[in-house]
């Protein structure tokens, strides 16, 4: 059975938590450079200033995003859903996945609690 | 005249299969042998030759250990120091690590898969021979006494012509470019085939853990060297043409090329340690008689690898500058991807707790890979410590923790897999004595040669010196280094003489030696060049377990696609998730195309060297043609599928298909191109928003509506593409011709168009950065551009002469993908070229 790209069982669903992860990753290194050419927060703020504030929001909706993700791929391997061994393994992997990235992006923007921009 | 004879039902005799078999597969000798395609013959090849290189590279950390036995010893002039440990590690890294595991790969997965081949075996041996060649032309440097000197990195200023005048810099990155053709392809070619290849009936969670691995790996190395090879292009047009792309003082920025170089470099570590790590999860459960503990844990670990080591570039960055926020997020994802890793390792681990290990030869490489890789892993969370590294950076340390995480992490396990796979290469069983000999000599010699050498960086001696004062305390970390390091080489040639001796002396190996469970150990060993003569239905992820005697009825013929009197190379093409046999894919035979094609590459790659410029566009041109009726010789040309008929029941030949290979063989080629495209981008944006003295010009002569005019046009011209599959899968070939011809002509005005948009632009591409981007971003779209042009008028010669048709649809889905990817190339262009500057203060 071919699976439309729009799926919640179809294969690309296995990494997309990773791929959302390595969109988010680039794009706060990113912003985070041409922020700080454009108008680079006052240093003496410290970490609260409006560009902590605009990544931790966005990390926030990032692990929000990818949690539900998860959550969605981890119903679908639980009554009622009666699915073969196959797509349980795709439903699965993919829960775990999402997880994985939702982590890994509060682990690294854990950082903005820390650390101020751009010195 | 038709080969496919219905009257003779397929014989059931072991040895009439094998010979009618070996009429459609089997090898030429003589040479002829230089037309072979078939992945073991290129495997073994891409073996043999990653282990001569290996020698070379060891002799010359031979060098390097002698030089620095002894305080002011001078065994070679700090010129030639240089080139030997820059091409340590190149030759180590280039030539031996990543062709090796490729190599591995090459020979294995089809046989672990059950499939007869992979899946576009002239690019296998197109990538085997840019491999040889290019790896030829980048030693030659030393024999010539011009190696590349400025390290494995060639970090510019110092690579770049004002620093390094001669062609030293040039052998690096047109060589390394060269072989990395190479290791591209095989990553194409490796990612379609466990898609898309596979016995019937393997579905994605009934693949052999190695598969996953391969797969995960042949994947980075589309998405990971791209960056890499922009970069040597760009470096190259600077050192050759004057475009300043790394010049401050035009507008370009050094750490640019830090960027790419790491975007590559890193992932590039994680590339050659995960298919270590894939022989291990192989080899463990076969030494412990029980499956791996954790498949999906182990696959969820091996995906977050792949992926989390792209987040980690910066970490070999972290002196020069980059404000403290960005070095946190690269310093939380270095210490992150120590979690996958760890997860592999307690997998490891349980299999070894739980089962009843037996500790044969490659069982030491492995024990010694846990114990080796784990150190390895352990300093490599303290060097993603900013403050740690700043104190590390530059000194022995790193090298002593690179040595264990790539000795580790490659070596081991592929000694363990070499020691494994030994009887399948020759039929016979390696010594034990030798083997033990070997390995602890390895063993005792790495640690005694890298474990001091953490000590020695710590207490302060740099990398990359010739040599030092004595009275520094560096004096006996060293020399016990060096002795370690002789210890280790005796190791390797006593295993060299094993390996040697076994073809010779070895016992002959039975069937199945290791009571293995994968699918490679059900071929006849050494294996025929079709593997398996009929290919089974696999639902079991240990089919030599569930089945012993899988091996007997695959030999006589009791499983599918057994017939050959039609003459093609046949395997199955399957559903990637499901592993259902979708349509049968036939492959082509032995050709001179692939050798002749790296030739004219090789020349191509020579004359730039020599700056013999009219040279390199004849070997372009003929490059191009020799490539060119490559792809003449697909789908139904007579060369290619001499019969279209297929047995009753059978399903079709994926040429008569819609989603034959070629159209994911294309889509992950333009995976790898996007990755070098978006990295252009990058550059463009890091350049305008880091570079000190980046200049906009205050009236740029690009003109923007010719550039929106060509695009407009590329957008007319691959809409009228589509037009092409739509008709077919539509059922009707009424207007194939005449829109084939139509996106063809579209596709020459808009290339015009593109043309007179670079000549007329005025581009000061030696004066300015900001002008050499733009006439990269330009000529990449121009190219890509005239290829797809050049394609579609073959698609409307190949209609006409019947080998694309409603018959025949695949090749039209293949080339309407680039004219996709075209369009989205050259919009995203006209944004970064045309729109972006105008809202940011350019002109």
């Amino acid at each position: 059975m071919k699976e439309r790209r729009t799926s919640r069982l179809h294969p690309i669903q296995i990494v997309l938590g990773l791929i959302i992860w390595s969109v988010w990753f680039a794009g706060i290194y990113g912003a985070h450079g041409v922020a700080c050419a454009i108008s680079p927060p006052d240093p003496a703020q410290g970490i609260f200033n409006w560009l902590n504030a605009s990544f931790g929001l966005a990390t926030l909706a990032v692990v929000a995003l990818l949690l539900w993700l998860g959550h969605r791929a981890w119903q679908l391997s639980r009554p009622p859903y009666e699915l073969d061994e196959r797509l349980l393994f795709v439903t699965r992997l993919a829960a775990g996945i999402h997880l994985i990235a939702a982590l890994s992006t509060l682990f690294i923007g854990l950082q903005l609690a820390f650390l101020p921009p751009c010195i | 005249m038709s080969y496919f004879d219905r009257s003779k039902a397929p014989s059931t005799d072991p040895e009439q299969l094998h010979d009618q078999f070996n009429d459609v597969w089997g090898n030429p000798r003589g040479w002829k042998a230089l037309t072979i395609v078939n992945h073991t013959t290129i495997g073994l090849r891409f073996l043999i030759t990653g282990g001569v290189f290996f020698l070379i590279g060891g002799l010359m950390a031979m060098l390097i250990r002698t030089q620095l036995a002894l305080p002011g010893y001078v065994l070679m002039e700090p010129d030639v120091y240089n080139q030997i440990f820059t091409m340590h590690g190149s030759v180590m890294m280039f030539l031996f690590a990543v062709p090796m595991m490729e190599g591995l790969a090459v020979y294995l997965i089809p046989k672990m898969l059950g499939a007869r081949d992979l899946v576009f075996p002239r690019l296998s041996a197109l990538g085997y021979y840019c491999y040889l060649f290019g790896g030829i032309i980048l030693l030659s440097s030393v024999f010539l006494g011009v190696a590349p000197k400025a390290g494995w990195f060639m970090y510019t200023p110092l690579s770049s012509s004002a620093h390094m005048p001669g062609v030293n810099s040039d052998f690096w990155l047109l060589g390394i470019t060269f072989v990395e053709i190479s290791a591209v392809s095989a990553g194409v070619e490796l990612v379609v085939s466990i898609l898309r290849t596979r016995a019937s009936g393997m579905a994605l969670h009934k693949m052999p853990i190695y598969a996953w691995y391969i797969l995960v790996m042949a994947m980075m190395i589309v998405i990971g060297f791209p960056p890499l090879i922009l970069g040597s292009i760009l470096l190259e047009l600077e050192r050759a043409a004057g475009l300043p792309f790394f010049d401050v003082a035009r507008g370009g920025d050094p750490l640019l090329w830090q960027h790419l170089f790491w975007l590559f470099g890193h992932p590039e570590v994680y590339i050659i340690f995960l298919p270590g790590a894939g022989i291990v999860s192989t080899l463990l459960p076969v030494f412990c008689q029980r499956p791996l503990v954790g498949y999906r844990w182990v696959v969820m670990g091996v995906l977050t690898t792949g992926f989390l080591s792209f987040g980690l570039w910066v970490h070999h960055m972290f002196t020069v500058g980059i404000p403290a926020l960005a070095l946190g997020f690269f310093s939380a994802a270095s210490m992150l991807v120590a979690i996958p890793t760890g997860v592999q390792i307690f997998a490891w681990i349980a299999t070894l707790w739980l089962g009843r290990p037996v500790y044969h030869v490659p069982m030491l490489w492995l024990v010694g890979f846990l114990i080796v890789f784990v150190a390895g892993g352990l300093t490599g969370v303290m060097v993603a410590l900013v403050p740690f590294d700043w104190q590390v950076h530059d000194t022995h340390f790193v090298v002593a923790h690179m040595h264990y995480v790539l000795v580790g992490g490659m070596f081991f396990p592929l000694m363990a897999g070499l020691y494994y796979w030994l009887p399948h290469f020759s039929g016979r069983m390696p010594s034990v004595r030798l083997g033990r000999w070997g390995f602890w000599l390895v063993f005792i010699g790495f640690n005694t040669t890298f474990l001091i050498m953490h000590w020695t960086g710590l207490i302060g001696m740099p990398r990359r010196v010739y040599t030092y004062d004595t009275g520094l305390g560096w004096d006996i970390p060293n020399l016990v280094s060096s002795i370690g390091s002789f210890i280790m080489a005796i190791g390797i040639a006593t295993i060299l003489l094993d390996i040697l001796l076994h073809f010779r002396f070895g016992q002959p190996a039975k069937k199945n030696p290791w009571n293995a469970d994968t699918l490679e150990w059900a071929t006849s060993l050494p294996p025929s060049p079709y593997n398996f003569v009929s290919l089974p239905e696999i639902d079991d992820r240990h089919p030599l377990w569930k089945d012993p005697n899988l091996p007997d009825s695959i030999a006589r013929g009791e499983h599918a696609l057994k017939t050959i009197d039609h003459g093609r190379r046949e395997t199955w093409g399957v559903d990637p998730l499901t592993g259902k046999v979708r349509e049968i894919i036939h492959l082509p035979g032995n050709s001179w195309l692939p050798f002749i094609a790296s030739l004219f590459l090789a020349a191509l790659c020579l004359s730039l060297l020599n700056k013999a410029y009219w040279i390199a566009l004849a070997a372009t041109v003929a490059t191009l043609v020799a490539l060119f009726r490559w792809s003449w010789e697909n789908g139904t040309h007579p060369n290619a599928a001499p019969d279209a008929r297929t047995q009753p029941g059978e399903p079709p030949l994926h040429s008569r298909t819609f989603d034959g290979p070629g159209l994911w063989g294309m889509g992950v080629t333009l995976l790898a191109n996007g990755a070098l495209y978006l990295c252009l981008l990058f550059g463009w944006f890091y350049l305008w928003t880091v570079s000190p003295e980046w200049q906009v010009p205050e009236q740029s002569e690009l003109n923007g509506w010719l550039m929106l005019a060509s695009t407009l046009l590329l957008t007319v011209g691959t809409l009228w593409m589509r037009r092409v599959p739509a008709q077919l899968r539509r059922g009707t070939s009424v207007h194939l011709l005449r829109d084939l011809c139509i996106s063809a002509g579209l596709g020459l005005v808009q290339c015009a168009a593109l043309l007179w948009l670079l000549l007329d632009a005025n581009l000061d591409i030696t004066e300015t950065a900001h002008d050499a981007v733009i006439f990269v971003m330009l000529s990449y779209s121009l190219i890509h551009c005239a290829l797809a042009t050049i394609l579609t008028i073959l698609q409307a010669w190949r209609v006409m002469k019947g080998y694309v048709g409603l018959h025949a649809p695949y090749e039209t889905v293949v080339v309407e993908q680039l004219w996709y990817y075209n369009l989205g190339v050259l919009w995203s262009a006209y944004a970064a070229i045309v729109l972006f500057p105008s809202t940011w203060g350019g002109a």
